[in-house]
């Protein structure tokens, strides 16, 4: 459906760009005419003028007409060479066809006025090739911007997607079918965890719009998460928070602690039988900042879930290009059982 | 009348207690004759009470409650209950096994219950075993080769995912790890770890490597013909030995 219109509008911008293009021609055509004629070059303003019309526009034909072949390939010799032919072909077809309006013959052009002529060529040739390769390189720039506009649309795409994969279906139906059943049996614990819905909801809402968020911003998503699976999972899951008040302040790019608590419950305790306790605990280590979130869990199973594809890729991928070389993620085995995560990253605070 | 009996399985207090409560409200005749927290215990439960009707949630801990109805198939008829259609259920035929959605409605749990009942006047059951197939099948994506390698390190374990390691050398007595954040050796030999990790992924180059050829950057081949890979941010690089130089002719 959206295919016709987006073509429309191509094709919009093509003739407007086209017609903008040909003005732009006529006017550097009148330009050199005047520069030429100011240097007493050929027979008076006017008919310089005209010559100058013709070749202009006989070379920018020709670019025209060689567009379809200049796109088929990449290699930048091939689109060079097609340019000059383009250039040569124009600029003498401009000046025997300028020769003729101007009322001077074929016959006197190849003859007595050769070397006026070969001069006329050779200055079509030498302005046709400036000209071309302005326009050339403006056509660059621009697919240079367009490149970058998609690169900035990617990494908006990979933020939506991040809001997304956080808010996966399965854990919001669950969520709020356990709501949905409290309401009979348990109106007020059905409030609370409403509330505590809406308030995990606010907070990671706000922190996916924001850059940097502070510790404590981040630990209030983690903890109504958390509260979230609580309620679902009653005394199968324990958790402790351990935010040094020193470190509420500190500020960590959004949602980095929260997949990592997500993996810790969906990885290590949903699947077991026993459940277990989650800890997350901020530390001021050397001016770094280290979080570490544990679970009692299942562990890792070597053949298990495939570790690079639950958050922690994009987790990587974020630190990386942040902080360079100088943050850290890893995983550990937990003792006695579960697994441990490990972040570093600089301490920042504004 | 003879009074239908039923199981509710589900990791989720509340969500049983809303089933169970729904239940009673829609169909007075049935009685619950259990509750199972887990996979198994629903399968206990299955197995000692012999019910008419068994609710299972699919993801429960220990065993899904597909596994839970492929161990106890022909004991009675099974209603699968998800929060999500994350296992394609709908692509399911509802005659053979029915599936509720949660939060499950007071009209869909009645159209699931006028179906039950006629299952039940109707005999035999219903073969269920190909509908088990197709979903265990959907539910069982999990890989079979290996995903995570554990090295020691200091004084703890690391968990290194495959996917973030360069490549594995023999040296001496171990196989030491090139990984993103360091290097660690384990004690798995190279052929054990060619026989355990996805070949797709993983190749032999050399009598003593083995590259992860996702995070290969590119193959330079010298004068000589000899073929170094290199990766993208790692100043190590590899050489390909003559015997696996094969594996990169059309690169």
């Amino acid at each position: 459906m959206t295919e016709p219109l987006i073509r429309r509008e191509y094709q919009q911008l093509t003739l407007k760009r086209f017609a903008a293009s040909a003005v732009l021609n006529a006017f550097i055509n009148t330009a050199i005419a005047l520069l030429l004629t100011a240097i007493h070059f050929g027979r008076g303003f006017f008919s310089n003028l005209v010559i100058s019309q013709f070749i202009g526009f006989s070379i920018y034909g020709a670019n025209m007409a060689v567009i379809p072949l200049y796109q088929r390939t990449r290699k930048p010799a091939v689109q060079i060479v097609i340019i000059i032919a383009a250039v040569l072909v124009g600029a003498v077809a401009g000046t025997v066809l300028g020769s003729f309006a101007v009322g001077t013959g074929p016959a006197a052009l190849f003859g007595e006025q050769f070397p006026f002529f070969t001069q006329v060529v050779l200055l079509g040739i030498l302005f046709g090739a400036l000209v071309s390769y302005v326009f050339v390189s403006l056509e660059r720039i621009s697919e240079e911007r367009l490149r970058r506009v998609e690169t900035e649309k990617a990494a908006m795409e990979s933020e939506l997607r991040l809001l997304q994969s956080q808010m996966e279906p399965h854990f919001l139906f669950n969520t709020l079918a356990n709501i949905r059943g409290l309401i009979d049996s348990d109106p007020r614990r059905a409030g609370g965890m409403l509330e505590t819905f809406v308030a995990f909801l606010r907070s990671s809402l706000r922190a996916s719009r924001e850059r940097t968020v502070t510790l404590a911003q981040e630990m209030d998503v983690v903890r109504s998460y958390i509260d979230l699976f609580a309620v679902r999972m009653g005394d199968r899951l324990r958790y402790r928070i351990d935010l040094p008040d020193g470190l509420r302040e500190v500020r960590i790019p959004p949602l980095l602690l929260q997949p990592l608590v997500e993996n810790a419950i969906k990885h290590g305790l949903e699947r077991s039988v026993r459940g277990g306790e989650i800890t997350v605990t901020c530390l001021a280590v050397n001016g770094m900042v280290r979080l570490i979130v544990t679970d009692s869990g299942k562990g890792v199973d070597e053949q298990g879930w495939v570790g690079s594809g639950m958050g922690l890729d994009n987790i990587r991928k974020r630190l990386s290009l942040l902080y360079g070389t100088a943050a850290t993620l890893f995983l550990e085995e937990n003792t006695p059982t579960g697994v441990k995560v490990t972040v570093e990253i600089p301490a920042e605070s504004k | 009348m003879q009074t239908v009996r039923a199981i509710i399985a589900d990791d989720e207090e509340a969500l049983r207690s809303h089933l169970r409560y729904k239940l009673a409200s829609l169909w007075p005749g049935l009685e619950i004759v259990g509750e199972a927290r887990d996979g198994e215990e629903a399968l206990d439960l299955i197995r000692r009470e012999r019910p008419d009707i068994a609710f299972l949630d699919i993801s429960m801990p220990g065993m899904s409650g597909i596994e839970v109805a492929k161990a106890a198939t022909g004991v009675c008829l099974f209603v699968f209950v998800t929060a999500h259609d994350e296992f394609a259920v709908e692509a399911f035929e509802r005659e053979a096994a029915d599936y509720l959605l949660k939060p499950v409605t007071d009209e869909r749990l009645a159209d699931t219950i006028r179906r039950l009942k006629g299952r039940l006047a109707a005999t035999p059951a219903p073969d269920l075993s190909s509908v088990l197939e197709r979903l265990s099948k959907v539910l069982t994506k999990a890989p079979r080769h290996l995903q995570w390698i554990k090295a020691q390190h200091k004084d703890g374990v690391r968990l290194i995912a495959v996917n973030d390691i360069y490549f594995f050398r023999a040296t001496d007595k171990y196989t030491t790890v090139r990984a993103r954040d360091g290097e660690f050796l384990i004690r798995k030999t190279l052929k054990e770890l060619e026989n355990e990790l996805d070949p797709a992924q993983f190749w032999r180059v050399h009598r003593a490597a083995i590259v992860n050829a996702r995070l290969i950057q590119k193959v330079d081949r010298s004068l000589a013909g000899t073929r170094t890979i290199r990766f993208k941010d790692l100043p190590d690089n590899l050489t390909v030995s003559r015997a696996y130089s094969h594996l990169f002719r059309q690169m």
